[in-house]
Formats: structure tokens, sequence, C-alpha cells
């Protein structure tokens, strides 16, 4: 008897093991690029840039600013020597409402200017008289945002820094390369970008 | 791939210094902004761009902490919040003004209640103008829906009072 590969149950068996084993890679291979991608859609932010999720400034800032404190803050900053013109400034209450987070956006091309910083960087110099005044303690101030907007109208970026953090600059427990490692923020490169290929063109 | 390319080339200028001699504000806040990309290591120590600039490049990352991502995220919603906050201030105006538009008025805070419905000022200062008109029905609708907004937050409804008396003396005249 002639035996081939039909009859001998060993060889296909065989045969398909190493389908099996080819498919059970395939499947792995998949599984490792699908979480893969699971992930880098999360780091990414890819579901709440989609609106499938909501963001985190939907999530956080769900009350209505605190209008009145932020006016009270913005007087005081003034007082302390900040010039207010071009900034406005919303204080929104967070979790229990007991704290809230300042944020204000700065527009150059409404009359901002920094003028004297006292040798602080100019976010420094911003959050520390934003930080200046007692309201901030009444309200529960604990963290503050600048936004920048530039004189082409762009924002050039977004920077935040902790209360503790910009109290302890202020009183010279921090230094400037301190503090600015302290800052989280966001750069707006393409307007960056654009801003200084637009101060070259003018130099030549 | 080209775009990848072009966009490092161009984080590569953003190293150079400035070379006006005169710094303008922006030119201030880019000086800051190369020193923190530094420390972040976005650039490195000669300023030139690491890997981690395509990211940033991108506009996506995150801290790992809300309120951070938050008050680094909200430029689009406070641009918003903006242009609502314009509309109430036009509502104002036409409130004030003689004669008095109410109509006008309520048109605006309506516009503006779209774009927020939850904000409780909005629709404090929209019962102050069904108040002015003579509509107590529809402005005592606003009222409570303004106290609903702070879903029982003690601190939130103290604000929506004390914002309530503010608007109806300050604002509109005394009306409350």
């Amino acid at each position: 008897m002639v035996y081939t590969q039909e009859h001998t149950g060993k060889k296909s068996r065989k045969k398909g093991g190493c389908r099996g084993c080819l498919k059970f890679g395939l499947w792995c291979v998949l599984i490792v690029f699908l979480l893969s991608g699971i992930a880098a859609a999360l780091v990414f932010r890819v579901p709440q840039r989609l609106g499938i999720l909501p963001s985190a400034t939907k999530r956080v800032f769900t009350q209505t600013p605190d209008r009145a404190g932020a006016k009270k803050v913005l007087a005081e900053a003034r007082a302390a020597g900040l010039n207010t013109q071009g900034i406005s400034l919303y204080v929104f209450p967070v979790g229990d409402g007991t704290k809230s987070i300042a944020l204000a956006t700065i527009d150059e091309r409404k009359g901002f200017s920094f003028g004297q910083t006292a040798g602080l960087d100019p976010m420094a110099h911003v959050m520390t008289k934003l930080m200046a005044g007692p309201t901030v303690t009444e309200i529960g101030v604990e963290r503050v945002g600048v936004h920048y907007i530039g004189e082409n109208g762009a924002q050039f970026g977004s920077f935040t820094a902790s209360a503790d953090s910009i109290r302890a600059v202020a009183a010279g427990r921090m230094t400037k390369e301190q503090f600015i490692s302290a800052v989280d923020g966001d750069v707006n490169i393409p307007a960056m970008l654009k801003y200084q290929l637009d101060a070259l063109t003018k130099l030549q | 791939m080209k775009r990848s390319i072009l966009t490092f080339i161009g984080v590569a200028l953003l190293a150079l210094p400035l070379a006006a001699c005169e710094k303008s504000d922006t030119d201030v806040v880019v000086d800051f902004m190369q020193s923190w990309m530094k420390d972040k290591g976005i650039l490195d120590a000669d300023g030139k761009p690491t890997l981690q600039a395509g990211i940033v490049a991108t506009g996506f990352g995150t801290t790992g902490d809300d309120r951070v991502d938050a008050a680094v995220q909200a430029g689009t919603m406070l641009q918003s919040l903006h242009k609502a906050d314009k509309l109430v201030d036009e509502a104002g105006d036409a409130m004030m003004g003689r004669p008095r538009d109410s109509d006008l008025a309520l048109n605006k805070m309506n516009a503006a209640i779209d774009m927020r419905p939850d904000d409780w000022s909005y629709l404090n200062r929209r019962g102050v103008v069904h108040m002015e008109n003579g509509n107590k029905k529809a402005a005592q609708a606003d009222f409570a829906a303004a106290i609903t907004t702070c879903n029982g937050s003690q601190a939130c409804i103290d604000r929506v009072n004390k914002d309530r008396e503010a608007v109806g003396w300050d604002v509109f005249g005394p009306s409350l």
C-alpha cells in the first residue's frame, strides 16, 4: 500500500500546525498593532479631537466663570504694576467650587506690553502680578494659565503654572530656571515660524 | 514626510537668535518659549530640535493632569467665551440705550445662551431683561434655570444670588 500525504494524518497535521502558527503570529501582530494604535490615539487625544470624548477643557471648566472675582484680581494686578491693557481674565471654579483656575488671554494687538519685568521672564512677570492681591487666596486660585496672542494675531503659546510655584518665584524661593521647569505649556510652532520668517524677511 | 522635514527645518530656524536690535514683546515671548522648549527637551542645548518637536508641532500630547491640560488647551474655549460675552455686553448696551431696545437685547441674550447654555450669569441677565419687559414668568424660569446649573453646589448658588443682585441694580437699573 502506498501512503500519500492524504493518508498520513501526521504529515497533514504538521502542515495544519504550521498554518496555525502563521495564523497565530498574524493575530499577535494584529493585536499588537491594535493596542499600539489605541495607546497612540489616547496619548495624542484623538477621541477628544474627534469629539467622541469630552476634552480636558470641557471636563474641567464646566462651571460658569467667576467674573466678579476676575475683575477684582485684574484690578489688584494693575495696582501691583501690571499693564492690564489687552489682558482679559477669567476665573473658573473647579471641583466643588472652592478652588479655581485663572486664565488670562494677553493680546498684544490690544495694547499689551510687558514693560519692566524686574528680571523675571515675561510669563513669570504676568503670573506673579496676577497672584499679587488677596482675592486669589479668597477665591482659591490654584493655577494660572496665560494664552499669548502676538502682534500678528496668532496665538503663540499657552503656559500654566501652579499658584505655589508662582508664589515661590515671586518670593525668590525659586530661580528663574526652576520656574521654567515648573511651567507646563504648548507652543504654536507654525505661528512662531511664520513670525521668525517674517522678521528675517523684514531684515533683508 | 516632506511636511515633517519642512517642520524640522522650520523649528531649526527657531534656534536662531532674534536678529532685531530692539525686541518687541512678541520677541520677548519667543525668547521665553525657546528657553522653555530647551528645558522640556523639545530643543537641545544648542537649540536644535529633537524628535519631541515633531509631537509638539502637531499640537497633540498630554501632561497627564486634567487641570493642567485644560489650562493649556483653553485657548479656543476662551475665544468662544469672549464672543458670547460680547453679545451680553451688546445686550446690556441695548437695555441702557435711549430708547431702550429690549427686543434686540433679548435676541443678543438668546444667541449668547445658545453658545453657553449652562452659564448662569447669562440666564440671570436674560431674566432681568424679561423682568424689564414685564414678563415675570419668563424671568422666574431663567432665574430658576440659573440655580439649576449649580447642581446643588452652595458656593455656586451663592455666586448666582450675588450676581443677580448685581445685574439687577447695577447693569439694568433697580429692577429686582
